[in-house]
């Protein structure tokens, strides 16, 4: 098995989940940071001069 | 003749439980007593306690078919052994979700990992009491608020510990309005929880199409340990967005929902008998799935009050709890705390954020916890 099956296996895995989860899901916010293009890719030119 | 009626009686007797009857039996009839009445008068998540409370008390009838092999109770056993119906419900919370705040509001996410501090207390708490690695990991996973996960991570790394943790899991989450509020207040002062917090943008079909697609590809990527979970929730989600498959998208939201809640209560129910369940170490996983879910409230709205250090724009800090997932029990007990001070401070929508952070902050915690545990 990887980790230890004893106290300091129990800390380290706790201490790697913990930062990796805040890294991961920062990521996520990252890429949801980005969402808003998405639409301006969906409507294209709504903010445009009209020409005549 | 008259020893023909004793020899009638005595082997209807054989064939009834009476005999095998003990004291633990009637205890635990009487806590599946006590969920019913707690889901009747108090209105402590009756979809679920209904279920559990009731297939508590059958399973502890000695002589009950329905929980050994080849009985109903059993096959919906099965269900949650093999891992069918948490990723079932997982399709239908996706259906009924709105995933807006969280687009909306990406820095907020983070709190979806702050909140998860208790998981790890717990972890560590339950190797401390002598518990295996597996089985503190399964415990401590109480702490993510989420039921089909806790389910989902226990049957991987200890099925035994099963209906001690999701029942330990579905009481907290139902108790939370109590647990949370006074960790909440101890760790906030009112200044902080007179904090308004402005509407934000709205989000865009295409930016809500877009969510389940990105989620799916991201967690089956780095995350396949649970990605059955978050797979079948970004599929709900998805025909719930998509606008053109309305049928089915109310299908999973309610029919299959409906169907699902029904076995797997039944079947969290039908695993307590008395003999697995009245035991040392069920009091221990309950006061750690305490702490579990104490620890993960302190943690997220510390997390929140840091996050205030940097934001020129400062959050509420009591939004931070909600982080811990439990949707949406989480996020109205964050909303209902900042109300009780400030009665025009509506702050439900910028909690739902974090709230359903919260739910990949599980499935990320959990994920990386089975990767890790798994591995040789």
């Amino acid at each position: 098995m990887l980790v230890p099956d004893t106290l300091q296996g129990a800390l380290l895995l706790s201490l790697i989940d913990f930062f990796l989860s805040f890294v991961v899901i920062a990521g996520i916010g990252l890429v949801l940071a980005a969402f808003p293009w998405l639409d301006r890719i969906a409507q294209p030119g709504v903010n445009d001069p009209i020409q005549d | 003749m008259h020893d023909q009626f004793i020899l009638f009686l005595e082997a209807l007797l054989q064939q009834t439980g009476l005999r095998e009857m003990w004291w633990g039996n009637l205890v635990m009839i009487a806590v599946g007593c006590t969920m019913i009445y707690l889901a009747i008068a108090k209105h402590f998540e009756p979809y679920l306690l209904i279920g559990i409370g009731f297939a508590c008390i059958v399973a502890n009838v000695p002589g009950s078919d329905l929980i050994r092999e080849g009985g109903l109770f059993h096959y919906a056993y099965q269900g949650v052994n093999l891992l069918i119906l948490p990723p079932l419900i997982f399709l239908g919370v996706g259906a009924m979700t709105d995933f807006g705040p969280m687009i909306a509001n990406p820095r907020l996410v983070i709190l979806g990992a702050g909140a998860h501090l208790g998981i790890f207390v717990a972890l560590i708490g339950a190797k401390l009491w002598g518990f295996s690695i597996q089985e503190a990991g399964a415990i401590g996973i109480i702490g993510g608020a989420d039921g089909p996960m806790a389910i989902f991570v226990t049957v991987t790394l200890a099925p035994h510990l099963l209906p001690q943790i999701s029942v330990a899991a579905y009481s907290y989450m139902a108790l939370m309005p109590l647990i949370q509020p006074p960790v909440m207040r101890l760790l906030t002062t009112k200044e902080e929880r007179l904090i308004r917090m402005e509407q934000p943008r709205q989000v865009g079909k295409l930016e809500k199409i877009a969510f389940p697609i990105v989620i799916a590809v991201i967690v089956n990527l780095f995350f396949p340990p649970v990605a059955p979970l978050i797979t079948m929730l970004a599929l709900g989600n998805l025909l719930k967005e998509v606008g053109v498959v309305e049928r089915l998208s109310r299908t999973a939201a309610n029919g299959i929902m409906n169907v699902v809640t029904i076995t797997l209560t039944v079947a969290i129910g039908s695993t307590m008998s008395a003999d697995t369940f009245l035991t040392v170490k069920t009091l221990q996983i309950v006061f750690l799935g305490l702490v579990a879910f104490v620890f993960g409230t302190a943690s997220g709205v510390l997390t929140a009050k840091i996050m205030n250090i940097f934001l020129t724009k400062k959050i509420n800090p009591l939004i931070g709890s909600a982080g811990i997932a439990s949707v949406p029990i989480a996020a109205r007990v964050s909303a209902v705390v900042a109300k009780q001070e400030d009665k025009r401070n509506y702050l439900i929508y910028q909690a739902m954020g974090p709230n359903l952070a919260g739910v990949f902050g599980t499935a990320i915690s959990g994920g990386i916890m089975l990767a890790l545990l798994l591995a040789r």
